[in-house]
C-alpha cells in the first residue's frame, strides 16, 4: 500500500515505508528499516524536489497477481508513475540503492545464482538501466542489516548499518 | 470445523483494511498521522493472548457484534494515545471518558464496515462499553481459560511512534465456521490446527527445559501463538530490536525455517553460563559455536515433537549464527518463502524467566504453507487424541 503523497513542512514526522511497499513525498523525509536481503531504492527528481522510496523483497515479478511493490521490476515501474503524478519528470530521476546484504548464511540448499540480496542488487541495476535512471549512490552487499532515511527535498540519503557504519549518499 | 485458507487470507486483508480505516478516522478526529504496523490472525490459548497485554496500561472500548457476524471487539489505546485523544477532544479535562468512547466507536465502525460489505449484510454493533486497566482487563470477556481462540489483531502506531493502539476482534466459533467454510474439500481442519499449536507449545516447553539444563537459567515461562500473516509482514512482527541467535532449515513431511533469537543480554548470559571465563564481549568463534550448540539442542526438542506426532522424519540443517536487527534477519528467510507463498503460518514462542523477564528468547517457526496443510491433512485423529491425553508420551 503506497504511503500517500506528502508535502510536509520540514520537521514533520518521517513517513515510514514497510516491506513490499513504497511511498512518495514532495519535500518530506521517508525512511525504512530492517533491510537485510531487501533493497531500499530511492528515486529523486532534484529539480522538482520530490522523491520516492521502494522496499522490495525479490528481483522480478513473474506472477501478475502478486503485489507489485514486492518486486524490484514492478515496484520501480510503480514508483516512477507515482513520482510523475506528484510532479517529477522521469527524465530527471536519479537513483540511490541500499541493502542487498547476506545477513543469514543458510548453509543448506543455498540459492542458485547468488543470495537473494545479490540477485536484488543485480535486478535493480538492470531495471534502472533499462528505465534510463542513473544510480548516483549505492551502499549494498556485505552481511549487515541497514536502516535508511531519505530527504526528498535535497536527495540526501543516510544509511545506518548494524555494525555501526554510517554513510551519507 | 474446516477452514478455507483463501478465506483466512481474505479476512486477514479485511482486518488490515479495517485497521487502516480506523487509523484514518483517528487521524481525522485528532490530527495524529498513523499507520497500521501489524495485522494478523492468531490462534492461541486465552492465557497466552492475555499475556501480551500484561504490564501495559490501556483504555478503550469493548463492542459486541451481532447479526450476520457474532463476536466481540476491543479497541485499546495506550496512555499516550488516550492523552492525544483527550487533549484534542476533551481539553478541559472533563468528559475524557466520553471522548474515548466516541472515538473508539467511530473507529470501530470504520473497522467493521469492510466486513459488512464483504458479507453483503449489516453487522449489529452494541453501544460501546468503556474499559480501562492494566493489560488483560481490557481483553474480550468471553475468554475461557484453556480454550484456544482465534483473534484478528491489528497494531496501529503514530508515524513518529509516539502513540499506539490495538484492535482485537474475536469472532464466535459458529460465525467463524460459517464464514470460513471451504467451497470444496480443500480446507484445513481447525481442530488439527489446534493440535499442531499444542504440539508447538509442548516443543517450546522442551526447548525451555533444554536451556535450563544447559545453562542453569530457569527459563520456565513459555507463551505460544500461531499467527497467519501476509508474508511481507513477518519481519515487522519480529521488529527492529537487535538480536543474537541462529537460523536453520528443516525438511521432511514439513519443511521450513526456524529462527531462534535471544536479546543481547540473554545471549550473553547463556554463553557465559556455558563457557565460564570466556571473553567479556564480542562474539568470537567459540561463543558462536556455544550458542549454535544450544540452539541445535533446542531445535531437536522443538522439531522432534512435530515429527513424532506426524509419524514422519523431519531433518534440520546445522544452526547458523546470526547477530543483527530482527527484521533484517527475517528478511532473507521470508524472501525465500515469498517466492512460493503469499501468507505464512508463523509459530511464535517466547521463553523467559517468569519473575523478572530478565532472560528472553524467541522461537519463530515458519513452516511451508502447502506442506503444513498436507501434513495436517494426513494427521490421524488417534495421534491427536494421544497428544491430548498425555503430551509427555508423544514428546
Amino acid at each position: 500500500m503506497s504511503v500517500p503523497a506528502s508535502d510536509d513542512a520540514p520537521g514533520a514526522a518521517d513517513l515510514s515505508v514497510s516491506v513490499a511497499d513504497s511511498g512518495v513525498s514532495a519535500g518530506g523525509c521517508l525512511r525504512t528499516s530492517g533491510l537485510g536481503s531487501c533493497l531500499g531504492i530511492a528515486l529523486h527528481d532534484p529539480e522538482a524536489g520530490v522523491g520516492g522510496l521502494l522496499h522490495p523483497m525479490l528481483p522480478f515479478r513473474e506472477d501478475e497477481t502478486r503485489r507489485r511493490e514486492r518486486y524490484v521490476d514492478s515496484g520501480v515501474e510503480r514508483l516512477v508513475d507515482d513520482l510523475v503524478d506528484i510532479g517529477a519528470d522521469r527524465r530527471r530521476l536519479v537513483a540511490r540503492v541500499v541493502g542487498g546484504a547476506a545477513v543469514v548464511e543458510f548453509g543448506w540448499n543455498d540459492d542458485a545464482g547468488g543470495s537473494i540480496g545479490q540477485r536484488n542488487v543485480a535486478a535493480a541495476e538492470e531495471v534502472l538501466d533499462e528505465a534510463g535512471i542513473d544510480i548516483v549512490g549505492r551502499e549494498v552487499g556485505g552481511d549487515h542489516g541497514r536502516s535508511m532515511r531519505f530527504d526528498t527535498a535535497t536527495g540526501e540519503l543516510t544509511v545506518e548499518r548494524t555494525d555501526g557504519e554510517r554513510t551519507v549518499l | 470445523m474446516q477452514i478455507d485458507i483463501d478465506a483466512l487470507e481474505t479476512y486477514n486483508e479485511l482486518a488490515r483494511d479495517g485497521a487502516e480505516s480506523a487509523a484514518a478516522s483517528l487521524s481525522q478526529l485528532t490530527g495524529i498521522q498513523t499507520r497500521v504496523d501489524v495485522t494478523n490472525v492468531s490462534l492461541a490459548s486465552a492465557a497466552d493472548l492475555r499475556y501480551e497485554f500484561v504490564g501495559r496500561e490501556f483504555a478503550g472500548v469493548r463492542i459486541a457484534l451481532g447479526g450476520a457476524f457474532s463476536g466481540e471487539t476491543v479497541m485499546a489505546f495506550d496512555n499516550q494515545a488516550r492523552e492525544a485523544i483527550t487533549d484534542v477532544l476533551a481539553p478541559d479535562g472533563t468528559m475524557e471518558r466520553s471522548a474515548v468512547e466516541e472515538v473508539g466507536n467511530i473507529m470501530m465502525s470504520g473497522f467493521i464496515d469492510g466486513w459488512a460489505d464483504h458479507l453483503d449484510t449489516g453487522i449489529d454493533m452494541s453501544p460501546p462499553t468503556y474499559v480501562e486497566g492494566s493489560g488483560e482487563e481490557v481483553l474480550p470477556t468471553n475468554v475461557a481459560s484453556g480454550e484456544q481462540l482465534m483473534m484478528f489483531r491489528s497494531r496501529v502506531q503514530a508515524v513518529d511512534e509516539s502513540v499506539d493502539f490495538r484492535i482485537c476482534l474475536m469472532p464466535e466459533r459458529a460465525t467463524m465456521a460459517e464464514a470460513m467454510e471451504p467451497a470444496a474439500d480443500s480446507g484445513i481442519d481447525f481442530e488439527k490446527l489446534e493440535v499442531f499449536n499444542e504440539m508447538t507449545a509442548a516443543g517450546s516447553a522442551n526447548a525451555a527445559g533444554n536451556i535450563s539444563t544447559m545453562t542453569g537459567i530457569d527459563a520456565d515461562l513459555e507463551v505460544n501463538r500461531m499467527s497467519f500473516v501476509p508474508i511481507e509482514d513477518v519481519p515487522a512482527q519480529v521488529g527492529d530490536e537487535r538480536y543474537v541467535g541462529t537460523v536453520l532449515q528443516y525438511e521432511g513431511s514439513i519443511g521450513g525455517y526456524l529462527v531462534i533469537l535471544f536479546d543481547q543480554p540473554s545471549a550473553r548470559a547463556v554463553v557465559d553460563a556455558m563457557m565460564p571465563g570466556g571473553s567479556e564481549d564480542g562474539w568470537g568463534e567459540m561463543e558462536q559455536s556455544a550458542l549454535e550448540e544450544l540452539c541445535n539442542i533446542m531445535t531437536s526438542g522443538f522439531i522432534d515433537g512435530w515429527a513424532n506426532v506426524l509419524e514422519s522424519e523431519i531433518q534440520h540443517s546445522p544452526p547458523q549464527f546470526v547477530a543483527d536487527m530482527g527484521s533484517s534477519i527475517l528478511s532473507p528467510v521470508v524472501g525465500r518463502m515469498a517466492e512460493s507463498q503469499e501468507h505464512a503460518f508463523l509459530l511464535d514462542s517466547t521463553i523467559e524467566t517468569a519473575d523478572d523477564r530478565a532472560f528472553r528468547c524467541e522461537l519463530f517457526a515458519l513452516p511451508n504453507e502447502a506442506e503444513l496443510t498436507a501434513a495436517l491433512d494426513a494427521l490421524l485423529v488417534e495421534r491427536a487424541d494421544q497428544l491430548e491425553a498425555d503430551p509427555s508420551e508423544v514428546f
